[in-house]
């Protein structure tokens, strides 16, 4: 039987190392994924996925298992890339990450292992990534993280509101406003336009 | 019937099955009936497609070992920091929240109330104590008359043999529970 988070966080407050360690392989691609999604730069997005287990593991001794901890973890992970959000715009930086593709050599690596796809096909799966990427990236912080949290991480729309501290009904509407912004936005960059209505 | 602008915010929603389920009928009823609400609809559909194109990403393979790395660094720096007595009371708590937590979710409410019933009348039986003081062995109780006859309390005195006192004839008389039988009229 699958111990649950709320358990293994348990045994990690009482000092078992095994259970964070456990927690961490659980959730290190989810988080990792949240974060780059929401700033759009892998290897911040490394760094800032490990801070967020490493607040984990110092706020263990004050866990109550109060509300599930996957929205407890998402909540964590939410504050620092709203903090990193605000960070660069106060810079107003253009990381370098921004403008190139992260792990772009990863990527394309994985992507040339795929013999079914000529070069041309992997180049445009490529470019239209990162256009897809960019266009998030235009998103408001709120309207993002709503967006990402649905559609990446599938969270229902209470946990959501749990983890960006609003309610469901603000929720509901953050996320349709972040899929009007998105589909304007793709239309604008030429993705998503198509006229097979199916229902 | 739904109108438009009221069903059109709720489309987001619809689209992620986040609504109960007689609000998904009534949608889909008006949309069948509604090609503008539809074709909205198709247009969401297409943008989370499209927010599906994106590869996920996989962390390095170092992630684990360097994070690791940092929280032992947390740990001693703990350890350096705070007193053994603040460990040892640090521990103490925590066992108490661990404690507290299984009670609280292991435990379900239906065991603690049949267990709290059982509780309760295991003590009532204990310390309850008779209005009436039991019988001693020397009285003969009702259970132990005999059941094959009938037993006829009766009221007696007595008196010398030569004061014999006449039968009572009153009225109010008790008669006998029982007709006597002349047994040698029924032969």
């Amino acid at each position: 039987m699958r111990t649950s988070d709320e358990e293994l966080m348990m045994k990690c407050r009482n000092g078992d190392m095994s259970a964070f360690e456990l927690i961490v392989m659980r959730y290190k691609d989810l988080i990792t994924n949240f974060i780059y999604r929401s700033i759009g730069d892998y290897h911040r997005a490394e760094d800032l996925a490990q801070e967020t287990f490493l607040r984990v593991f110092r706020s263990a001794s004050r866990y109550e298992p109060k509300c599930r901890f996957k929205n407890w973890l998402y909540l964590i992970a939410t504050n620092l890339c709203r903090n990193e959000i605000r960070d660069r715009k106060r810079r107003n930086t253009a990381y370098l990450d921004d403008l190139v593709p992260d792990n772009e050599d990863v990527n394309y690596f994985e992507l040339m292992q795929d013999v079914s796809q000529l070069p041309d096909e992997v180049y445009e799966k490529k470019e239209r990534q990162i256009i897809i990427q960019q266009t998030i990236n235009r998103l408001p912080e709120n309207q993002r993280l709503a967006l990402l949290l649905v559609s990446y991480q599938n969270l229902r729309y209470d946990e959501i509101a749990e983890v960006l501290e609003c309610s469901v009904s603000a929720v509901k509407s953050l996320i349709h406003r972040a899929r009007q912004n998105m589909k304007t936005l793709l239309i604008e960059v030429g993705i998503g336009e198509s006229s097979h209505a199916k229902v | 019937m739904l109108k438009c602008e009221n069903v059109q915010p709720q489309l987001s929603a619809y689209v992620d099955r986040e609504m109960p389920l007689w609000t998904i009928q009534l949608i889909q009823w008006h949309l069948k009936r509604c090609p503008s609400c539809a074709h909205e609809t198709m247009r969401l559909r297409q943008t989370n497609k499209v927010l599906y194109q994106l590869d996920p990403v996989k962390t390095s393979d170092n992630f684990l070992p360097d994070l690791m790395r940092q929280v032992t660094a947390i740990t001693v720096t703990e350890k350096e920091q705070f007193s053994a007595v603040r460990r040892v009371l640090r521990r103490l708590e925590s066992s108490f929240a661990w404690m507290l937590y299984n009670f609280r979710t292991r435990v379900r409410p239906y065991a603690v109330v049949t267990s709290l019933a059982a509780i309760a009348a295991v003590v009532s039986i204990t310390l309850y104590q008779p209005r009436f003081p039991l019988p001693s062995n020397d009285t003969l109780t009702l259970a132990q008359a005999p059941t094959d006859k009938q037993v006829l309390l009766v009221e007696f005195e007595i008196v010398p043999i030569n004061q014999f006192p006449k039968p009572h004839l009153s009225s109010n008389r008790r008669t006998l529970p029982f007709t006597p039988v002349d047994r040698h009229q029924e032969r």
